[in-house]
C-alpha cells in the first residue's frame, strides 16, 4: 500500500477541533474527579490508586476498541460524537451518584472495601464514561479523517491531530483542574460543569448540519439539559451534602461539611458530639482522640531531659500542640492542608479546633520541604506524625534522604519520633517486614534507635545514646516534675509501655529478620510492605499473589528477549497473520514506556525537592504537551510503510535506550533539586514527545489493516492496555521493589523484546 | 508454509550442520558469550530490596506443636466432625477447621498450636479488662493464632485471621509458660487476644499445671464454645471474661459470622459453675450501640446471671476492616452506663475515656468509691478481704 501519504492539510474544522478538545478535556477532568471520589471508599493507596486508574484507562480501551469495530457502519461520525456529548452530559454527575449510593452486599457502613468490591464499584462509576469516551476518540478520528466513509481512503494525518488536540485538551484540564477546580469547586458542581461544556459543544457540532429537523432536536434536548445542568451547578453545594449524607457510606452519621482540597477531599462527620475528620476517605482524626493524643505528645518528650524546642510535623489541627505546648517548649507546627484548618473555621457550622491553643504558631507548608530548609540543630525533638507510608507519596518521611535532613535540623543531643501502625502483642508478616524496615533505614542515620511496642509504634532516634536508654521510672520521674496533667499517659501506663520484658520481644522480633532493605526516595519498599498489610486485611488471596510478586526480578524482562527471537523465528513465515498484533504489541511497550518514565521522572522530583504536590500538575502537563506536539509533529509529515516503519522501530530503540540510561540520568540530577526539576520537566516532554510521535506512524502502520480511524480506535487501545499494565505493575510492585534503576531496566529490556518482535517490519514494509 | 519451503529448510539445515566451519564455530562461540554477557549484565542489574518473610518457623518444626485434639467425633470416610465449638466443622482427611488450628490426619484430629505462643505479654490485669480480679496485678497473657469467629472489628487480627504457619512462634509448653510467669512475678496467666477455644487443649494443661504449682488462670473470650469443652474448662479455670458482641442474632451473623445463642449459654454456663465472671461489650457506633439493645443487654444478664456481674462498656477504635468507622463518642458510652445502672446492675464500667468516674468501682450498698482507677493505675483500693471498708458489704470477685 502506497496511498497513505499525508501531505494534506489535516482541514479539521472549528466546531470538530473544540469538540475534541472538549473531549480530552472532559475525560482528564472526570477521571480525576471520579478517581478521587472512589480513593475516598477504597482509602487510597498505591495499589488502589493504580487500580483504578488501570480500571479507568482498560474502559476506555474497551470503548476505542469497540469504536474500532463499529466506526466503519457509522455514517457521520460527527453526529453520533455530538450526540454521545450530550449523553456524556447527563452521565458524568449520574456516575458520581452511581459511586455515594452503592454499598457492595454484605459490607457494613464503615468497613473498609476489597479488591472484588473496589472492581465492582469502579466499572459501576467509570465504565460508561470510559466506554464513552473512547468511543467518542474514535467518531473524532472518524469525523476528522474520512471523506468518504467506509473506504480506506481516510487519511491518516488528521487521526494523529486528534490525538494531540485530545492531549491539549487534557493538558488544559489539567491545569484549570489543578491551579483552581480542585481547591474551589466540589464533585458535583464540577461535573455538572463538565456537562454544560459538553452539551455545548455537542449542541456547536449538530447545529451544522443543514437539516431544520436535525437542529430542532438538538434544541430540543441540548436546552433542557443545560438548565437542569445549570440548576445543579448552582446548588452544587446543597446537592454535594444532600448525596452524600443519602449515602449508605454515611448511616448513622450525619455529614456536616464536604470541602475541596488540593490534597484530597475533606469531610466533617458527626454522631453525637463527636466530630471525625476525613481526608479522601482516611479517618484522619475525631474530637475525642484524647488517647492517641496524649501518647503522641507525652512519650517523645519525656524521653528528652530538657525540651526546648520542638518541630511537629502533622498532626497540627488536633489536641497534640497543647499536649505538646504543656511541656512549657518552644513549639513549631507545620502541616501539609490549609484547607483542613480553614474548613474548620469557614464551614456553616465552624469547628472547634481540636482544643488547639491558637497562639501556637501553625505553618501550612509541605513538611518535608520545611525540614530541608530548617536551619542546622534548630530542634530538640522532632515528632513525625503522618499516617503510615501507604504510598509513595508519604513513604517521603520514612526515608533515609528524609533521616538525614531531620538529623541535620536537630541539636546533637535531639531526639527524632516517628510512628507506625503495629501491634502490641504480635509483629509477623508484612508488619514486622516494615518495622524492620524502619528500623534498620533509621540506624543508618542515627546510632541509637529505640522501638517501643504498641497498636502504635514508636521510633525514637538520637545520636544520644543515653537519652534512650530512660526507663519508666525517669519518664514518670519527668512527668511529675512538669507538672503535666494526664487522662492517660502516667506511671502505670509508663510502666507498662515500657516493660523491659516487652521491649526485648519487639527487639527480638525485629532482630530475626536478617539484612531488612532500607528505604530510600528512590527504593520506596515500604509501601509495599503497606500494600501486603492492606492486602492481608481485605483479601489474603491477592495478598498471596502480591507476594509472590514479591520476588520480581530484573530476570522476569530479561526473558522477554529471548522469547522474542524464538518468537520472531517462529513466526517468521506467518508474518502477515501476526503483524497487526505484533504493532499493538509495539504501541502498549510505548505506553507502558511512557506510564513508567511518569512515574519514575515524578519519583525523582520528590527525592530531589522532597516534595511533589505543588508541581505534580505542571510536570503532567509537560509529558502531555510533550505528547500533543510529537503528534502533531509527525502526522504533518508524509509517511509511506517503510518510513513508518524505520520510525516505528527508531521510536522503540530510542525508549529503550531512554530507559537503559534513565537511572543514571536521574541519579546525576537528583542532588541538584533545580537541575533536577528542569531536568525532568524536560524529560517528560521529551518522552511524552516521543510517545505522541508514535501514534501516528503506528497508525500508519495499522491502517493497513483497516480504514484510519479504525485502525486509530485499535492503537488508541492498545497504548492505553499498555498504560494501565505499567501503572499497575509499576507503580504498586516494580518501583517499591527494584527501585528507579531496576524497574527503568525493566522497561528498557521489554521495549527491547518488543523491538525485536517488531524488527520484520522494516524488511516486510519496504 | 508451502511443501517447497518445508523441503528447502530441511536442506539447507542439513547442510548446515554437514558444512559446520570454523566461521560459523566463531559465530556460536560469539553468540554464547553474548548470551552469557547477556544473562550476568542481567543478574548485576540486580534486583533491588528483596523483603522476605524470615520470621516464619523453619520447616520441621511443625511436629512441635501437634498434639491430639479433644472433642471431634469420627465419622465415615475418615472425616471427623469438630464439635468444640458451635461452627461443628466436618473435616476431610488433610483438612482443616474454620480456625485453622485443628486438622485431620488420617481420620485422627489434632490440634496445630499446642504449646505454640504466637505472643506473649506481661499486661496490667485491668487490661484485660478483669476490675475484680487481683486488681493492679500483673498477668502473664498468651496467645496461639487462629479464631472460630470472624470480627470486622477485631484489634487482633493479625493473630486471629492467620493460620499457624503464617506467624513466628515459640516453644511453650504449659510447664515452661508457668515457670515463666513465676519468674516474671505474675500473679495469673490468661489465653487472651486470641480465641483460647481453639487452643483449648493448651490453655486446659497451663491451667492444670498452673493450679498444680498455685498459680490461676483465666481465660479472655468469645464464649463461642460448645457446653462440654466449657465445662471443662471451668473444671481449671479461675475467672473467665466473655466479649458478648451484641444482642442481636443479625450482628452477630454479619459481623463475625457467628451466633448469639452459643454464646449466651456459655455465659450462663461459667455463671452456673461459681467461675468468677465478667462480661465486655464493645460498643460499635451505629452497629450495636441502639438503646433497646443496650436495655436487652442489661436485663439479660440481670436476669440470668445476676446484677452482681461486672460489665464494662468498651469503646470501639478502627480496627481491621472497620477502619472508616470513627471511634465510639463519650456520649453513648455514657448513656450505655447509665442504661445498665438503671436496669439495676451493681458493677457498670466504662473503658478509655479519660477522668470518667465509670471506671471506678462503686459499693453498691454505701456507694462510696471502692477502687479508683487512672486508666492501668490503681490510685485507691477500699476492698478488705472482699469486702467494703467503709459498710462491711461483700465484693463480689477474687481479692486475694
Amino acid at each position: 500500500m502506497t496511498a497513505d501519504v499525508t501531505k494534506t492539510r489535516p482541514g479539521i474544522p472549528g466546531r470538530l477541533l473544540l469538540a475534541t478538545l472538549v473531549l480530552g478535556l472532559t475525560a482528564l477532568i472526570a477521571q480525576v474527579v471520579l478517581t478521587r471520589e472512589l480513593l475516598s471508599v477504597f482509602l487510597g493507596n498505591e495499589l488502589s490508586i493504580a487500580f483504578v486508574l488501570a480500571v479507568w484507562l482498560a474502559t476506555v480501551a474497551m470503548g476505542s476498541a469497540a469504536g474500532a469495530r463499529i466506526v466503519a457502519r457509522i455514517q457521520q461520525p460527527e453526529r453520533a460524537l455530538a450526540w454521545s456529548q450530550l449523553l456524556m452530559a447527563v452521565v458524568l454527575p449520574s456516575s458520581l451518584m452511581i459511586t455515594r449510593s452503592v454499598q457492595p452486599p454484605g459490607l457494613t457502613p464503615g468497613e473498609a472495601w476489597g479488591p472484588g468490591s473496589m472492581l465492582l464499584v469502579s466499572l459501576e462509576t467509570m465504565a460508561l464514561v470510559c466506554i464513552m469516551a473512547g468511543l467518542q476518540f474514535v467518531f473524532a478520528a472518524s469525523a476528522a479523517a474520512g471523506q468518504k466513509r467506509g473506504s480506506s481512503e481516510e487519511k491518516v494525518a488528521p487521526v494523529g491531530y486528534v490525538y494531540a488536540l485530545e492531549a491539549i485538551g487534557a493538558v488544559l484540564g489539567g491545569i484549570v483542574f489543578h491551579l483552581w477546580l480542585s481547591q474551589h469547586v466540589i464533585a458535583v458542581g464540577v461535573l455538572a460543569g463538565l456537562g454544560v461544556l459538553n452539551v455545548a459543544s455537542g449542541l456547536v457540532l449538530l447545529w451544522s448540519d443543514p437539516r431544520l429537523q436535525s437542529r430542532i432536536a438538538a434544541i430540543s434536548v441540548a436546552l433542557p439539559l443545560a438548565l437542569l445542568l445549570g440548576v445543579l451547578l448552582a446548588r452544587a453545594s446543597e446537592a454535594d451534602l444532600a448525596s452524600l449524607r443519602a449515602s449508605p457510606r454515611w448511616k448513622g452519621h450525619e455529614v456536616i461539611s464536604h470541602f475541596p482540597s488540593k490534597y484530597g477531599d475533606i469531610i466533617f462527620a458527626r454522631r453525637g458530639k463527636q466530630i471525625s475528620l476525613f481526608q479522601s476517605g482516611v479517618l484522619l482524626g475525631t474530637t475525642e482522640d484524647d488517647y492517641a493524643n496524649e501518647v503522641t505528645a507525652h512519650l517523645p518528650l519525656l524521653f528528652h531531659p530538657a525540651p526546648e524546642r520542638v518541630l511537629l510535623l502533622g498532626d497540627c489541627i488536633t489536641a497534640v500542640p497543647a499536649h505538646i505546648a504543656s511541656h512549657g517548649v518552644n513549639l513549631k507546627c507545620v502541616d501539609l492542608d490549609p484547607q483542613v484548618a480553614s474548613a474548620m473555621r469557614e464551614g456553616s457550622r465552624p469547628i472547634p479546633l481540636w482544643g488547639r491553643d491558637p497562639r501556637l504558631p501553625l505553618q501550612f507548608q509541605d513538611p518535608r520541604r520545611f525540614v530541608r530548609s530548617a536551619s542546622p540543630a534548630g530542634y530538640d525533638v522532632v515528632i513525625v506524625s503522618v499516617p503510615d507510608p501507604t504510598t509513595a507519596s508519604l513513604n517521603r518521611f520514612y526515608t533515609r534522604e528524609f533521616f538525614q535532613e531531620v538529623k541535620r535540623a536537630l541539636a546533637p543531643d535531639g531526639l527524632l519520633a516517628i510512628t507506625l501502625s503495629g501491634s502490641t502483642h504480635h509483629l509477623s508478616g508484612p508488619v514486622l517486614l516494615s518495622a524492620a524496615v524502619t528500623e534498620a533505614t533509621l540506624r543508618q542515620v542515627f546510632p541509637g534507635v529505640r522501638p517501643v511496642a504498641g497498636d502504635t509504634m514508636f521510633f525514637l532516634a538520637s545520636d544520644d545514646l543515653d537519652l534512650l536508654q530512660a526507663d519508666a521510672d525517669a519518664l514518670a520521674s519527668r512527668l511529675h516534675n512538669r507538672g503535666l496533667a494526664t487522662g492517660f499517659v502516667n506511671d502505670a501506663w509508663l510502666r507498662d509501655a515500657l516493660l523491659p520484658f516487652r521491649a526485648d520481644l519487639i527487639q527480638q522480633q525485629l532482630a530475626e529478620v536478617p539484612d531488612p532493605p532500607i528505604n530510600t526516595d528512590l527504593t520506596p519498599i515500604s509501601y509495599y510492605h503497606q500494600t501486603l498489610i492492606w492486602l492481608d486485611q481485605l483479601s489474603p488471596r491477592l495478598a498471596g499473589t502480591a507476594r509472590r510478586l514479591g520476588n520480581i526480578h530484573v530476570w522476569w524482562a530479561a526473558v522477554a528477549l529471548p522469547a522474542a527471537a524464538v518468537a520472531m523465528f517462529i513466526m517468521r513465515r506467518r508474518w502477515h497473520r501476526l503483524r497487526p498484533l505484533v504493532l499493538l504489541i509495539a504501541i502498549a511497550a510505548i505506553g507502558a514506556f511512557g506510564v513508567a518514565v511518569e512515574i519514575l521522572g515524578l519519583l525523582a522530583f520528590q527525592a530531589a525537592s522532597g516534595y511533589l504536590y505543588h508541581a505534580l500538575g505542571a510536570l503532567i502537563a509537560a509529558f502531555m504537551a510533550g505528547l500533543a506536539i510529537g503528534a502533531a509533529i509527525v502526522s504533518a509529515r508524509s509517511l509511506d510503510q517503510s518510513a513508518a516503519a524505520r520510525l516505528l522501530l527508531s521510536g522503540l530503540l530510542t525508549s529503550a535506550l531512554v530507559a537503559a540510561l534513565l537511572p543514571g540520568l536521574l541519579s546525576a540530577v537528583v542532588p541538584v533539586p533545580a537541575l533536577a526539576a528542569v531536568a525532568v520537566a524536560i524529560l517528560l516532554a521529551l518522552v511524552g514527545s516521543l510517545v505522541g510521535a508514535v501514534f501516528p506512524v503506528a497508525v500508519s502502520l495499522y491502517r493497513r489493516e483497516q480504514m484510519a480511524s479504525a485502525a486509530g480506535g485499535a492503537v488508541y487501545a492498545a497504548d492505553l492496555v499498555g498504560s494501565a499494565g505499567a501503572a499497575v505493575f509499576a507503580g504498586a510492585f516494580a518501583v517499591p521493589l527494584l527501585g528507579v534503576r531496576g524497574t527503568a531496566h525493566f522497561t528498557a529490556l521489554l521495549l527491547a523484546a518488543a523491538l525485536l518482535l517488531a524488527l520484520p517490519l522494516l524488511r516486510r514494509s519496504a | 508454509m508451502s511443501k517447497t519451503e518445508r523441503r528447502d529448510d530441511a536442506e539447507s539445515g542439513g547442510a548446515g550442520v554437514s558444512r559446520l566451519s570454523r566461521r560459523t564455530l566463531l559465530k556460536a562461540g560469539l553468540g554464547a558469550a553474548i548470551g552469557v554477557g547477556y544473562v550476568a549484565g542481567v543478574a548485576k542489574l540486580g534486583s533491588g530490596a528483596r523483603p522476605e518473610d524470615s520470621s516464619l518457623p523453619a520447616r520441621g518444626t511443625q511436629d512441635l506443636w501437634r498434639h491430639p485434639a479433644s472433642h471431634f467425633e469420627k465419622r465415615p470416610k475418615k472425616h471427623v466432625r469438630c464439635v468444640i465449638c458451635p461452627n461443628h466443622c466436618l473435616v476431610a482427611r488433610g483438612g482443616r477447621g474454620r480456625c485453622e488450628t485443628r486438622e485431620n490426619s488420617d481420620g485422627e484430629y489434632y490440634t496445630l498450636v499446642y504449646g505454640r505462643a504466637a505472643s506473649v505479654n506481661i499486661d496490667p490485669i485491668e487490661k484485660k479488662p478483669l476490675f475484680h480480679v487481683l486488681p493492679g496485678s500483673p498477668i502473664l497473657s498468651f496467645a496461639t493464632a487462629g479464631c472460630n469467629l470472624e470480627c470486622k472489628n477485631c484489634q487482633n487480627w493479625r493473630l486471629s485471621q492467620a493460620r499457624p504457619e503464617a506467624l513466628r512462634a515459640i516453644h511453650l509448653p504449659p510447664t515452661r509458660l508457668v515457670e515463666a510467669a513465676q519468674e516474671h512475678g505474675c500473679s495469673l496467666i490468661a489465653g487472651t487476644y486470641n480465641e483460647p477455644t481453639v487452643f483449648f487443649e493448651y490453655l486446659r494443661d497451663v491451667a492444670m499445671e498452673g493450679n498444680k504449682r498455685g498459680l490461676r488462670t483465666a481465660m479472655v473470650s468469645s464464649g463461642y464454645i460448645e457446653k462440654t469443652p466449657m465445662l471443662e474448662l471451668c473444671q481449671e479455670l479461675a475467672a473467665i471474661k466473655i466479649d458478648l458482641k451484641s444482642m442481636s442474632d443479625s450482628f452477630y451473623r454479619t459481623n463475625s459470622e457467628g451466633s448469639l445463642q452459643p454464646v449466651l449459654d456459655s455465659i450462663e454456663r461459667v455463671k452456673s459453675q461459681g467461675v468468677w465472671l465478667e462480661i465486655v461489650y464493645l460498643v460499635i457506633p451505629t452497629l450495636n450501640d441502639s438503646e433497646k439493645e443496650i436495655t436487652n443487654l442489661a436485663r439479660w444478664i440481670k436476669t440470668h446471671v445476676g446484677a452482681d456481674t461486672p460489665l464494662h462498656f468498651s469503646r470501639f477504635h478502627p480496627a481491621y476492616r472497620l477502619t472508616r468507622l470513627p471511634p465510639t463518642p463519650y456520649e453513648t458510652l455514657d448513656r450505655c452506663h447509665e442504661i445498665a445502672r438503671a436496669e439495676g446492675l451493681h458493677y457498670v464500667y466504662v473503658g478509655n475515656v479519660p477522668g470518667t468516674p465509670a471506671q471506678n468501682t462503686l459499693c453498691p450498698k454505701c456507694g462510696r468509691e471502692l477502687i479508683r482507677r487512672q486508666h492501668f493505675r490503681i490510685a485507691e483500693n477500699h476492698v478488705k478481704q472482699g469486702r467494703c471498708e467503709f459498710c462491711q458489704q461483700a465484693i463480689p470477685g477474687i481479692w486475694s
